[in-house]
């Protein structure tokens, strides 16, 4: 009995110590910060425009399945985006001069969001998902760590609309190319959506047909 | 003899009036009033995830979204609406008599808005549906089925034998209906809720 208890308890430690291997995530140090923003910072700077496919992992955790959805965006720097998805269905949004256009499954509709000051952080957010930069300590409380292979921050929003909904946000840096490859939202219920972006092509060529849907 | 009057006038309106509030489904035959039970062949397996996008029309707005159905017990299903970009903006649970709300963003949490969903999802999920009266015609049976505030038409078809459409009326008049497209067995492939009374409407599409 008490030999079943000690591999039980062994299994248990092996078990525990694997997983922590496998999740390691260190903090970064003062200095690592400051680096790590600062390249960042620079990198987002350097974009000027940004094409890439997406895929969409919606994690609930009363489901068999997770939800999958995929896509493709297009960045144009300082605030135009369209991100669309492709599969399993058609739908665009498009975010141009103060103005949202939403093409659903051929269904189209604009507003005029320009002043709404929900919008603007709307954009701020998803530009700032896309660019990396979002380093707001007035929206957020920020943390920064590392893995083996990416650099994680963390923003947890500090009040407003964005708190209600969202309680946190990850960012998933390369650790050798400072471009966001993975954006993860935590709700707080347990349940999170998680965007992985492939085939990043950085200052593609973009035209004006690439914002219009 | 004018009270034998008065009576004889609320008989007849009364008579009148009972007889305004049957519904009949049209070019059908009452064929049976014996009460046997119709299983809902839809949302039944608790291993399935039923996953919509959604399309819908309240007060001259239109929303887009995905819808997800669950049934987490026996008796009970989970609904959850979000936007295309994952973020939840309602999520409840509903039984044949239970309601349980377990979030909603604000704007969604509107009572009148949430009695609407709870209604029409608690008649579309349901499990089994109790039935009264049975009519036919040569394309389809429709069965009978008593409400908490009306009644329930479902309308299946004799040939493809599935359920694809049902119609809720209250006093005689038809309040709403439910259509399924159905290339599936477990789940329809399409359902379009529309509000005869109300400036709502639903459509799912399964993704």
């Amino acid at each position: 009995m008490n030999r079943i208890r000690l591999i039980l308890f062994g299994l248990m430690a092996f078990l525990m110590t694997t997983s922590i291997t496998f999740a390691q995530e260190q903090k970064l140090s003062t200095t690592e910060i400051t680096q790590f923003k600062n390249g960042v910072i620079a990198q987002a700077k350097a974009i000027k425009s940004l094409k890439t496919d997406f895929v969409q992992r919606k994690h609930m955790s009363f489901l068999s399945n997770e939800i999958e959805t995929s896509g493709n965006m297009v960045f144009q720097a300082p605030n135009l985006l369209n991100w669309k998805y492709t599969k399993p269905y058609q739908y665009s949004i498009v975010f141009k001069q103060g103005k949202i256009h939403i093409n659903d499954q051929g269904n189209k509709s604009s507003f005029d969001a320009s002043g709404n000051k929900m919008f603007e952080k709307i954009n701020k957010l998803i530009v700032g998902s896309v660019s990396g930069n979002m380093f707001d300590d007035n929206e957020f409380s920020i943390s920064y760590s590392k893995n083996k292979t990416h650099y994680v921050a963390k923003f947890v929003p500090k009040s407003g609309d964005l708190k209600k909904v969202i309680a946190e946000i990850e960012l998933y840096f390369p650790i050798q190319k400072l471009v966001v490859s993975e954006v993860k939202l935590n709700e707080y219920s347990g349940d999170y959506t998680q965007i992985i972006f492939k085939n990043q092509q950085l200052n593609a060529k973009v035209s004006p047909s690439d914002f219009t849907n | 003899m004018p009270k034998l009057a008065l009576r004889i006038l609320l008989i007849s309106l009364s008579l009148i009036f009972f007889g305004c509030g049957t519904y009949q489904p049209k070019n059908a035959e009452l064929i049976t009033t014996a009460i046997s039970e119709f299983s809902n062949p839809y949302f039944a397996d608790i291993s399935q995830d039923y996953v919509y996008k959604a399309n819908i029309e309240v007060y001259g707005r239109n929303l887009g979204g995905i819808v997800v159905i669950k049934k987490i017990d026996e008796d009970t299903h989970r609904v959850v609406f979000a936007t295309d970009f994952g973020n939840k903006l309602l999520d409840f649970e509903v039984s044949a008599s239970s309601f349980k709300l377990n979030f909603s963003v604000e704007g969604m949490d509107n009572k009148r808005f949430l009695k609407l969903l709870e209604n029409d999802f608690r008649l579309l999920l349901n499990r089994n549906y109790l039935i009264e009266k049975t009519f036919a015609n040569s394309n389809e049976n429709i069965y009978e089925s008593k409400q908490k505030r009306g009644m329930l038409y479902l309308f299946e078809s004799k040939e493809k034998k599935h359920l694809y459409q049902m119609i809720f009326t209250k006093k005689s008049k038809e309040k709403i209906t439910f259509e399924f497209r159905n290339e599936q067995e477990t789940s329809p492939t399409q359902i379009d809720i529309v509000h005869h009374s109300l400036p709502f409407r639903m459509q799912l599409m399964k993704i």
